[in-house]
């Protein structure tokens, strides 16, 4: 049996600060099967975002991997030297970020930043190099590919530069691509279309997604299964049909009703959650999501709960969900 | 970018002549008649003086003395100079080589200089290099180059028993000797703006390395090397060559003195000699040309602006 | 409520009049170029529209980047002054109010922006910017504006405490509420939100509503609430705005607009955003090509048509007039689909 093409393991990711080490995230494990598409979600906070620069080894400053492995099609990634791990990212890894206004770089023309991935990862003459990169704008739909080549970043719309993203993460042919909220400075038409291309280049490379957003409705849309994030935990992870119509973490449920939907009541106020998401130096004892919960009881405020597995996969990181208790969902 | 380098130049020459009227007033408001400045001897008669001044043709209104510089203008001649009596175009055709080639040697030294240390600043931030350099800059930014110059020759003469040549030679003429010669006074000229070159390089270049399209070049999996030299540092020249271009004034003006402290016949020197002597003609045209090479520098800083940023290149 | 007021309002807003009225609005940027700054083209970035808001009321303007929205906006507060058209105030025509009036009009209609971290200025305490307002008008007492602060602060959902505090202390959905007090610290009756929730995370983005609303009901306000999230503004506002290309293309009560949308542009943007529990399978979804052309250089007739998956020849020739279809619903008539 093959490996599955992305395996993390108990990854826990610090920074040092001026107030001491804290855990951006903590204890995160899940894995992506090959062809598959997984989606994180989670606040700003929830660590969503290192996590994928994790993957990446591409932490800003005094970031580390403190604990935990990444396998890569069963490969170890953490502790890889830095030209080791070179070698993966854009090979192996495509990584499209969010902005794609301030992703690509100014001061060259977008052809030469595909072709640049092609010649530092693939033996390709200059002309192989050109030809592969026109085939990559044709893929991603940009019109008129070849007088492309020679345009800069400013020349193109924010939807084009997220295009040529996609065109730079796909163009080695990787086996993992990372999206890190891709369409969320996106107009909606055009959040559309990108999405739609993700799709589509995942189905033709079969390359695996993990796809990072803080997007409930893009979730149901790109993903099959999804990875619940908060404070820097998962709390909890399914199949997407199952997490989003039957979620076992009031966090999940609580977020589920707080996105605005077309059939809702006016006359109603929308379900909120009090209070904010806490900052990695002041988390709260037992659950992380204690203070905001409205199913909180005493257990919950001395005692941190484990990852339960609620059955088929579906596991939650709650004291309801170990007693085996249903929460109500209403939307 | 052809039309645009026709069209600055054409401003250029629109601004020169503004300088000229501007400089023709202005020269003739500085205290002291040119005429006793030449005479140098009280007890001379006045008619000697009525004399003189007639032969200067300063006895003319204004608006003659400055029709007639233009007349001759048009056809080069652009006077004789009081003081030595030459032909002002003669004079200053000697020394012009010398002033453009000290500044662009201050130029080349000042950016070599600065953007090496402002990289390796940025590149070992916060290290003690780092430290060890910023502080250095700011010596370098306070120190005034005239005092720089000075203690050059002391230290040259003093400790290493060495005096530059005295006697001038033309960079053709004789490559090593005028080397030896201009490297003292270009390095005292370009090190302010070295320091703040490398100040500057050194914040842009770490705020490209901050920026995200350096992560997506690493994502890539570009490496290390190409990320700062190829991405990072042409991003971040941008500022820096803006910095060069509105420094280079201040550069020009320390030729004056410059050349003066190193016994260098250039047209800062002959600045300084035309005040001393009032001479109206000399000084006017060595005026307007400080003025010529500021616009011609800034103009070459704005083309290469093109070549570092592309956004700039289709910008009217 | 303690507000000092400098001016009565009416106890019971009229229900039926339009404290705002906007007529055939136009704002055209100039493009300039080289260095004397020749006129060679315009940014027609609003083009003609008109609307109005009744007292109390919520108008939703909704359109994707570029299609004048948030120009819209600023004209209203007067932040900049439009090419054509008038902008109405409670009757009176607000681009020719000056000393007094103007600064009676700016007290009486405030703005909260999209981004609370760089709207509010980063080295003044929270206290001071909410009072600030205050100051400028002069409306009550040195502490009478301290008692208002707290007021505010309580309205807001905050701490009188926090009054101490730098923005840079706050997280972004506070923020928010600090730019809300702040906008209601000079009691207006009628605020310009400028996409308020939009840099927000969901669950937070549902506090600030929920307070927008609260707030609307406590005291009568009326609201410009611009935004690109369809579904927030379907919530929120009683008539919607739709707008492509500084241009009005449909206009109806929220319910009309999404049960029964006319405009080919409104329909795509109601199937483009992505739904949480939308049968996918059943779902037929509208993907529109290319993107928002420039405003610079704007399709000639029906603005929409070289993206409009319905349009006819005629589009191109046409520019489609808002035509009423019912009471309370209106479209630009494109020929691609009356």
């Amino acid at each position: 049996m093959t490996p599955p093409v992305l395996e993390i393991d108990g990854l826990t990711t610090s920074f040092e600060t001026r107030q001491g080490r804290v855990e951006v995230v903590s204890n995160v494990s899940f894995a992506i099967p090959q062809g598959e598409s997984v989606a994180v979600v989670g606040e700003s906070g929830s660590g969503k975002s290192v996590t994928a620069l994790s993957i990446m080894g591409l932490l800003e400053g005094n970031g580390t991997v403190s604990k935990g492995s990444i396998r890569l099609r069963g490969r170890e990634l953490v502790g890889l030297s830095n030209k080791e791990y070179r070698l993966i990212r854009g090979r192996n890894i495509g990584m499209i970020f969010q902005d794609p206004t301030t992703c690509l770089d100014p001061v060259y023309p977008i052809g030469h930043q595909i072709s640049q991935a092609l010649r530092i990862h693939k033996d390709l003459s200059k002309a192989q190099a050109r030809a592969r990169t026109v085939e990559l704008l044709t893929m991603v739909g940009i019109p008129d590919p070849v007088s492309r080549l020679k345009s800069y970043q400013h020349e193109l719309s924010g939807g084009q530069r997220q295009r040529v993203m996609i065109a730079i993460a796909l163009a080695c042919g990787p086996e993992l691509l990372i999206a890190d909220e891709p369409t969320t400075a996106l107009d909606v038409t055009v959040q559309a279309q990108i999405l739609g291309l993700l799709q589509k280049a995942q189905e033709e490379t079969g390359a695996a997604l993990l796809l990072i957003t803080h997007d409930l409705a893009v979730v149901a849309e790109m993903a099959k299964r999804v990875v619940v994030m908060y404070a820097g935990q998962v709390v909890e992870e399914g199949l997407v049909d199952e997490v989003l119509n039957q979620p076992r973490h009031p966090y999940t449920a609580a977020l589920l009703r707080s996105v605005l939907s077309p059939d809702m009541s006016r006359d109603e106020p929308l379900h909120i959650i009090e209070g904010t998401v806490p900052g990695a130096h002041d988390m709260p004892g037992g659950c992380r999501f204690n203070p905001r919960c409205e199913h909180a009881f005493d257990t919950c405020l001395t005692e941190a709960p484990g990852l339960h597995d609620c059955g088929s996969g579906h596991r939650s990181r709650c004291w309801l969900a170990q007693r085996g208790e249903r929460l109500e969902v209403s939307v | 970018m052809l039309q645009v380098i026709v069209r600055r130049l054409v401003y250029g020459f629109l601004i020169l002549n503004i300088m000229t009227v501007f400089l023709f007033l202005v020269i003739r408001l500085i205290p002291g008649d040119p005429v006793r400045v030449q005479l140098a001897d009280a007890a001379v008669s006045q008619e000697r003086i009525d004399e003189l001044t007639a032969q200067l043709g300063l006895d003319k209104p204004l608006w003659e003395q400055l029709g007639s510089w233009y007349a001759g203008a048009v056809r080069g001649d652009f006077g004789m100079s009081f003081s030595t009596g030459r032909p002002v175009g003669s004079v200053i055709a000697e020394r012009l080589t010398l002033t453009i080639e000290l500044t662009i040697l201050a130029v080349v030294v000042a950016v070599l200089l600065g953007i090496f240390v402002g990289v390796i600043s940025a590149v070992r931030r916060n290290s003690l290099l780092d430290n060890v350099l910023r502080v250095g800059a700011v010596i370098g930014l306070s120190v005034p180059n005239f005092w720089l110059g000075l203690l050059m020759i002391t230290f040259t003469s003093t400790v290493l028993q060495w005096v530059p040549p005295l006697s001038y030679r033309g960079l053709l003429e004789d490559p090593v000797q005028n080397l030896t010669q201009m490297l003292l006074p270009a390095v005292a000229l370009g090190v302010a703006l070295a320091a703040s070159v490398a100040r500057l390089s050194r914040s842009s270049m770490l705020e490209v390395l901050g920026s995200d399209f350096i992560r997506t070049h690493r994502a890539k999996g570009v490496s290390e090397r190409a990320v700062m030299f190829r991405h990072g540092l042409r991003n971040s020249l941008i500022p820096v060559l803006t910095l060069i271009g509105i420094q280079i004034g201040g550069l020009l003006g320390g030729t004056v003195i410059l050349e003066q402290i190193f016994a260098l016949p250039g047209l800062g020197r002959t600045v300084f000699e035309a005040v001393n002597n009032r001479d109206y003609p000399l000084l006017q045209v060595c005026v307007l040309l400080y003025g010529a090479i500021f616009i011609l520098v800034n103009l070459a800083v704005d083309v290469s602006y093109g070549w570092v940023n592309p956004r700039m290149r289709k910008a009217d | 409520m303690t507000a000092p007021t400098t001016h009565e309002r009416p106890a019971v807003p009229a229900a039926d009049s339009s404290l705002l009225e906007v007529s055939d609005l136009v704002k055209h940027f100039p493009v300039r170029r080289g260095l004397l700054g020749r006129r060679v083209g315009e940014v027609r970035a609003v083009d003609g529209v008109s609307f109005s808001v009744g007292r109390g009321e919520t108008l939703g303007l909704v359109g994707e980047s570029g299609c004048g929205k948030s120009t819209i906006g600023r004209m209203v507060l007067g932040l900049i002054r439009p090419t054509g058209g008038t902008v109405r105030y409670a009757g009176k025509d607000v681009l020719g109010l000056r000393g007094g009036d103007l600064k009676e009009h700016r007290r009486r209609l405030q703005i909260v922006f999209q981004d609370p971290f760089s709207s509010l200025d980063p080295r003044m305490k929270v206290g001071r910017i909410i009072a600030e307002g205050l100051d400028i008008h002069k409306i009550g007492t040195k502490e009478s504006r301290r008692d208002w602060v707290v007021d505010l602060l309580r309205q807001v959902g905050l701490a009188p405490r926090d009054a101490g505090r730098f923005p840079h202390q706050f997280s972004g959905g506070q923020r928010q509420r600090i730019s809300i007090a702040r906008a209601l610290a000079t009691n207006p009756d009628f605020l310009v939100c400028d996409e308020p929730v939009s840099a927000l995370d969901v669950s937070i983005q549902a506090q600030i509503i929920n307070l927008l609303r609260d707030l609307q009901r406590q005291r009568g306000l009326g609201y410009l609430f611009v935004s690109h999230d369809l579904n927030l503004v379907r919530y929120i506002a009683d008539r919607i705005c739709v707008m492509y290309l500084g241009e009005i293309v449909e206009v109806a009560t929220a319910e009309e607009l999404f049960t029964a949308p006319r405009h080919p542009y409104t329909k795509a943007l109601l199937s483009s955003a992505p739904q949480l529990r939308a049968d996918r399978s059943v779902r037929e979804r509208i993907q529109l090509t290319g993107e928002v052309p420039s405003a610079a250089k704007p399709p000639s007739g029906c603005r929409f048509h070289p993206r409009c998956p319905q349009a006819v020849p005629e589009s191109a020739k046409v520019r489609p007039r808002l035509t009423q279809i019912s009471p309370s619903h209106a479209v630009a008539a494109c020929p691609c689909f009356t």
